[in-house]
């Protein structure tokens, strides 16, 4: 290339330029200090870092708050990228119920979203149900292993602990007491909420991976804890269906219900029509589906909660569905006594409330105030004021403690064959969280009958801990990757995301009957999204955390040092180039990278 | 030919020279008195009437980075700044050298600031005089439109392969009116083919490596650069000729004279001041004074030999300085004084320190400097051979 150093230059295939170490002369150097870098893979600038970049996954918030351990953000970037199939996958991995969380759970995923800092919340309850109406298969089951379990309980508990244990190659038979399995998802969700032949569906997803289901039995009736000795560990998930009596006068008349009672009524068919005015005393989702309920039999009904609607337990969508329909909720009311005539009921006498401290609940006292005593008219009273357990069937064969089937952190009750979960226990009283419960003790029977000791069963807890909610991750069991967890459990929080590069845009309404239509019969009241809708929906997703090859980094690294790999799947860092300058951390919009010091 | 006259700004006639030189990358960050460079561009680009891609940045020192950038693919180059955006630009022009780009840019001159003041004095440029940039200091709008065509021309030729700054007074020459010949696009392709870069190129089919890392051959690369600059001094006289012989009008090239083939004293300046210099020495002539004017064009490359010739048998020299480099004194002085100082019979050199942010400088003025300056020489009674003139409360 320059006089006699040319022929040498050239051998060198990767060289761009003159050899430098043959250069002698200022007039032989390329001009504009230009070509001269030889094999550029001799100067790796990545030398001068000092710290580096890395793509580090961390904790969406809705990952963090879901008790069933989806992976919410996964799911919903599969969505975003057309692979319903694969986001229906992930979520089967740790959840059993797409299609019934879908339609009923109190998704504290879209509370904790951080777009609702931005402008509204993603509605991932409704890409649930999207994806849960997509496809009706179910994952693949390991080889049988010889093993035998019975649950008790064909509830979310039951149905999920039978779920996670056949997918472990575990033969199980659950058995029930009611005529039909669900137990609360058939007899206390109404129709409007979770249509039963969606319910029949997702229970024939688990009959069809070999589960069986024995209806009729009824523990300690027509079946002993003994006659369940042949099975190597059983689990109990009976619910909490006992009916809790506020404790006034008149409360056992005729015309006064209990809540529970009366939904199983109507959803049993045993109640068709209920044209009367009723008052429905309590705040929790029981109360509010009573008054749906009795809206849609011809009823008047109006709702007595004894604080306000910021302590009610009650789930948000549905005291605002249950408002849009028409139903009047009176807060900071306690009920005295319930006035009677000729042992029917003619109307309640309530006094006022005002708020006082806080319980242990964190959630204020209702202080009646006297002299604010009024009386209104009903023809019926419903009292859907709590539900409790009945432990009777279970005397003898373990602890219990407060009411309840005392268990440890994987589901053991004292003894050691028998396991626990969903409402008998002390879980929180929602499906989602009758699902976690079921998992929880999937893996703790598991490791059990394999023999694992209690130590090392925490320790692979801890493993698979998904967040900090109690959640485990069933695929990292099943996958026996102990490992430490992908995200170091810092949580995104909004304040820790870029939106300079997202653009406000409104949550995609779910399809849903009109309220003046809704209230006539039991259809399906709310619905999901249209395939386009869910797509625009996932597309909102800000992906808190986890990279979806935005591409920003590699727009913005002056190093050209980061690029996609070869299917646009991921982006790679060039540590050879990349001279830790944190333009990419800074420009990420989901905060998916970190900075670590350089050892 | 079809060469048409109007009425143009210095500021517009920039645009239009940048436009007939048909560049293709047009970054800017506005600052006053600069801005008007943009707008006009920014049109001639909206109506079509310029293929060139405009970017607006967040900072000057971005423009010159972006400039660097559209060079090194082999593209055309222009930009435009004043004052601290210039001084924003600084690192990135030592880049631009360095790499051998031929960009070309306008500094209009702005006083730096603080005080916050518009008006115009060489302050801005004088500082980017070390960045390896040549600069052409020119004093009217016509000379700005024929300047920036003949800057790509030097610029671009292969001896050279530097970039260039045509510096001319904001405010004063950027906003006046004056009427200017805009040049026929024939005639100016003809004068100024198009650029072809063989020696940094981006290009991926052609992967090269510049600014590379080389602390054992850095002196050879500045040596390198010295050479170019060295180069360019023929090449810009030798432009200035080809551009007279195809448009008629001709600069002088690294400088210009006024009445110095028999002169005793002689002043020199650069940029605008340059007319009212004239004008004085036609007085002085008047006066019987045997006095003549130097209107120095090129700084960078700094015309030494030249000088040398036209100012050695001087009685006086008298160097009008719009620029300070604070705790020494006139900036184009100093330069001067050296290029003389070992010549046997040296004419004696005072410096004047005038002009500052823009203030008058009048004909009687400078007559009157002249003539105490002679006065004192001939008694040799000067006491400081640096001096600020008119500076409130200073006699």
């Amino acid at each position: 290339m320059h006089g006699g150093n040319k022929d040498k230059a050239m051998e060198r295939k990767n060289i761009l330029g003159p050899d430098r170490t043959l250069l002698l002369d200022y007039t032989e150097l390329p001009i504009g200090a230009s070509a001269i870098g030889f094999d550029p893979n001799l100067i790796k600038t990545g030398t001068w870092r000092f710290v580096r970049p890395v793509m580090k996954p961390m904790m969406a918030p809705c990952n963090e708050s879901c008790p069933a351990g989806v992976d919410v953000r996964g799911f919903i970037g599969f969505i975003n990228n057309r692979l319903v199939l694969k986001a229906l996958e992930l979520y089967l991995d740790e959840n059993p119920f797409p299609a019934i969380c879908g339609r009923v759970c109190f998704h504290p995923c879209e509370t904790a979203c951080n777009r609702g800092f931005y402008d509204e919340t993603v509605a991932i309850n409704g890409l649930d149900y999207f994806i849960g109406d997509r496809s009706h298969k179910s994952p693949p089951c390991q080889e049988d292993n010889g093993k035998n379990i019975a649950i008790i309980g064909s509830g979310p508990a039951g149905l999920s602990c039978a779920y996670f244990l056949r997918r472990l190659g575990y033969s199980v038979k659950i058995f029930e007491r009611e005529p039909k399995p669900g137990g609360v998802l058939r007899y206390y969700i109404p129709e409007y909420r979770l249509p039963k032949k969606i319910l029949d569906r997702e229970i024939q997803k688990l009959t069809a991976m070999g589960i069986e289901i024995q209806t009729g039995k009824n523990l300690g009736q027509n079946m002993s804890i003994e006659e369940l000795s042949t099975f190597d560990a059983l689990f109990f998930a009976t619910g909490a269906h006992v009916p809790v009596r506020p404790g006034i006068p008149g409360e056992k008349a005729d015309g006064v219900y209990v809540g529970l009672d009366f939904l199983k009524r109507v959803a049993t068919g045993n109640m068709k029509v209920f044209k009367k005015k009723v008052a429905v005393i309590g705040g929790g989702n029981t109360a509010i589906d009573v008054a749906r309920t009795i809206l849609r039999l011809g009823g008047k009904p109006a709702i007595y909660y004894r604080r306000t609607i910021e302590e009610m337990p009650a789930m948000e969508s549905e005291v605002s569905d249950c408002e849009k329909e028409g139903v009047k909720i009176h807060y900071l009311t306690t009920p005295i006594k319930i006035l009677l005539k000729q042992n029917k009921v003619i109307g309640v006498e309530f006094v006022r409330n005002e708020l006082g401290e806080r319980d242990g609940s964190n959630r204020r006292v209702p202080v009646p105030v006297k002299g604010t005593n009024f009386r209104v008219d009903a023809d019926a009273v419903i009292l859907a004021v709590g539900e409790g357990t009945d432990l009777s069937p279970f005397l003898g064969s373990s602890e219990m403690e407060q009411q309840l089937l005392k268990i440890n952190e994987f589901g053991q009750t004292s003894n050691r064959k028998i396991f626990g979960g969903g409402d008998v226990t002390h879980y929180q009283r929602t499906v989602v969280d009758a699902i976690k419960s079921g998992k929880r003790a999937a893996i703790g029977i598991d490791c059990y009958l394999g023999g694992i000791n209690e130590k090392e069963i925490f320790k692979i807890m801890g493993a698979i801990a998904f967040n900090k909610q109690g959640a485990l991750s069933f695929h990292k069991y099943i996958q026996k990757d102990f490992t430490s967890m992908d995200t170091d459990g810092q949580v995104i929080h909004f304040e820790d995301l870029n939106t300079s590069y997202f653009q406000h845009d409104k949550r995609n309404k779910r399809i849903g009957l009109p309220f003046e239509t809704r209230i006539k019969n039991f259809k399906e009241a709310r619905g999901g999204f249209t395939s386009k809708k869910a797509q625009k929906e996932a597309d909102r997703c800000f992906s808190c955390g986890l990279c979806n090859t935005c591409g920003n980094c590699f727009i913005f690294c002056p190093d050209s040092s980061i690029c996609f790999d070869e299917d646009e799947t991921k982006m790679l860092i060039d540590y050879d180039y990349c001279k830790g300058c944190g333009i990419c951390i800074e420009e990420c919009p989901r905060h998916a990278m970190s900075i670590v010091q350089e050892e | 030919m079809n060469s048409e006259k109007k009425m143009l700004t210095g500021n517009y006639a920039a645009a239009h020279g940048a436009k007939l030189s048909r560049v293709r990358v047009v970054p800017i960050y506005p600052i006053t008195p600069q801005t008007t460079v943009i707008e006009k561009l920014i049109e001639f680009i909206s109506k079509g009437e310029l293929d060139a891609e405009y970017i607006p940045i967040e900072s000057e020192h971005s423009v010159m980075a972006a400039a660097i950038g559209a060079e090194a693919t082999g593209v055309r180059a222009f930009t435009a700044s004043s004052s601290q955006g210039i001084a924003y630009m600084h690192e990135n022009l030592f880049v631009a050298s360095a790499l051998r780009l031929p960009i070309v840019m306008t500094m209009v001159n702005r006083t730096m600031n603080p005080p916050i003041a518009g008006g115009p004095d060489h302050s801005d440029s004088m500082a980017q005089r070390d960045t390896g940039w040549l600069q052409i200091y020119v004093e009217n709008a016509q000379e700005i439109l024929d300047m920036i065509i003949q800057a790509y021309r030097i610029a671009e030729d292969k001896n050279v392969l530097l970039p260039v700054a045509i510096c001319y007074e904001g405010m004063v020459i950027s906003h006046f009116l004056e009427a200017v010949e805009i040049p026929d696009q024939n005639l100016v392709d003809k004068f100024l083919p198009p650029y072809h870069a063989d020696h940094v190129v981006l290009d991926p089919k052609r992967p090269m490596h510049f600014a590379v890392i080389s602390d054992e051959y850095l002196p050879e690369y500045r040596y390198q650069q010295e050479v170019a600059m060295e180069n360019a001094k023929k090449v810009i006289q030798k432009v200035d000729q080809e551009f007279r012989d195809l448009f008629g009008r001709e600069y002088g090239g690294l400088l210009s004279t006024y009445r110095m083939e028999d002169a005793e004293v002689a002043l020199v300046s650069m940029g605008n001041i340059c007319g009212v210099v004239r004008m004085a020495v036609r007085e002085l002539r008047n006066e019987g004074i045997k006095a003549g004017a130097v209107k120095l064009r090129a700084f960078r490359p700094f015309p030494k030999e030249v000088l040398i010739d036209v100012l050695k048998n001087m009685e006086l020299v008298i160097v009008l300085d719009r620029a300070v480099s604070s705790g020494y004194g006139g900036i184009l002085y100093s330069e001067l004084a050296s290029t003389l100082c070992n010549l046997d019979h040296k004419p004696y050199i005072l410096d004047y320190i005038i002009g500052l942010g823009g203030r008058q400088v009048a004909v009687p003025q400078l007559c009157s400097l002249v003539k105490n300056s002679l006065s004192d020489h001939k008694k040799s009674s000067i006491k400081q051979s640096i001096q600020w003139i008119g500076i409130r409360g200073l006699s």
